[in-house]
């Protein structure tokens, strides 16, 4: 039988293991998405499929005013925003919008922005709508 | 005497001091934490006509135009067949044509939940490929 004076220091690499993997797991999942920073009503529909997670989000409030990352940007906003966003892609194709628009907002702005999306470059089987 | 004290006290801890190494990826952790989101959206394809695209009023035999009005009536062929009739109006139209298209003309100021509705319907019945909205 050992003292127990000699065993003070209790052993960390059971903990530093699992820390590590904790940190693997988050550095993995994370993708940094600028959300549109408003809360929208999005319409319901049941033929609804899981969008991508990377992607370009705009958000057209019940107001028609359009924000992305947290700012108002407006209709002629959009195409400022694609445009060097699509630079840093290896291939135009994996752009992806989503635009959330609010049930009460003109379906004229919504497809006004899906129009400026087109125009700035990304193609046009890779603009979705968000709903419920 | 004091070079050899030291060899002694390293020999007496050949352990490195895992602290700070444990501190910076807890720091590390806290950080990819706190950023990560977990985006999950769900949604619909949006086609838009191509730029050189025929006028609408130029659809042909096989396609379905379904216009949504600014006050939210859904018509199609001069007819008023509502949110509700849209799918089986749909569906009929493609037991008589293989390559039928769908094509939701709305307008500019009709609700995006109205629209967003017929969509829904008119997908129910056909692919996505086939749909294709219009607002003006």
């Amino acid at each position: 039988m050992r003292p127990p004076e000699e065993e003070v220091k209790p052993d960390l690499s059971p903990m530093i293991d699992c820390v590590f993997i904790l940190l693997i797991f988050f550095i993995v999942t994370t993708v940094f998405v600028k959300e549109p920073g408003v809360e929208v009503d999005d319409p319901l529909a049941s033929e609804g499929r899981r969008l991508e997670k990377n992607s370009i989000i705009f958000a057209v409030t019940a107001e028609n005013k359009v924000f992305y990352g947290g700012d108002p940007i407006g209709v002629n906003g959009v195409r400022q925003v694609i445009k060097p966003l699509l630079l840093e892609l290896n291939k135009v194709e994996d752009a992806h919008v989503i635009i959330k628009g609010d049930g009460e907002a003109n379906h004229g702005i919504v497809d006004d922005v899906a129009k400026e999306a087109r125009a700035a470059g990304v193609p046009g089987n890779r603009i979705t709508i968000a709903t419920g | 005497m004091a070079l050899r004290s030291r060899s002694r006290l390293e020999e007496a801890d050949p352990e490195p001091d895992l602290s700070p190494m444990i501190d910076c990826v807890f720091i590390l952790l806290i950080f990819f934490i706190v950023t990560a989101v977990f985006v999950e959206e769900d949604g619909l394809d949006y086609r838009m006509p191509e730029e050189a695209a025929p006028a609408v009023s130029s659809v042909d035999q096989s396609s379905i135009l379904i216009t949504v009005s600014e006050a939210g009536l859904v018509e199609s062929e001069g007819r008023q067949v509502g949110i509700d009739g849209v799918r089986a109006l749909v569906e009929a139209k493609m037991a008589t044509s293989e390559e039928g298209s769908v094509v939701i003309q709305s307008a500019a100021r009709a609700t995006h939940r109205t629209v967003t509705s017929v969509q829904n319907e008119v997908l129910k019945a056909v692919e996505p490929e086939k749909l294709t909205m219009i607002s003006k």
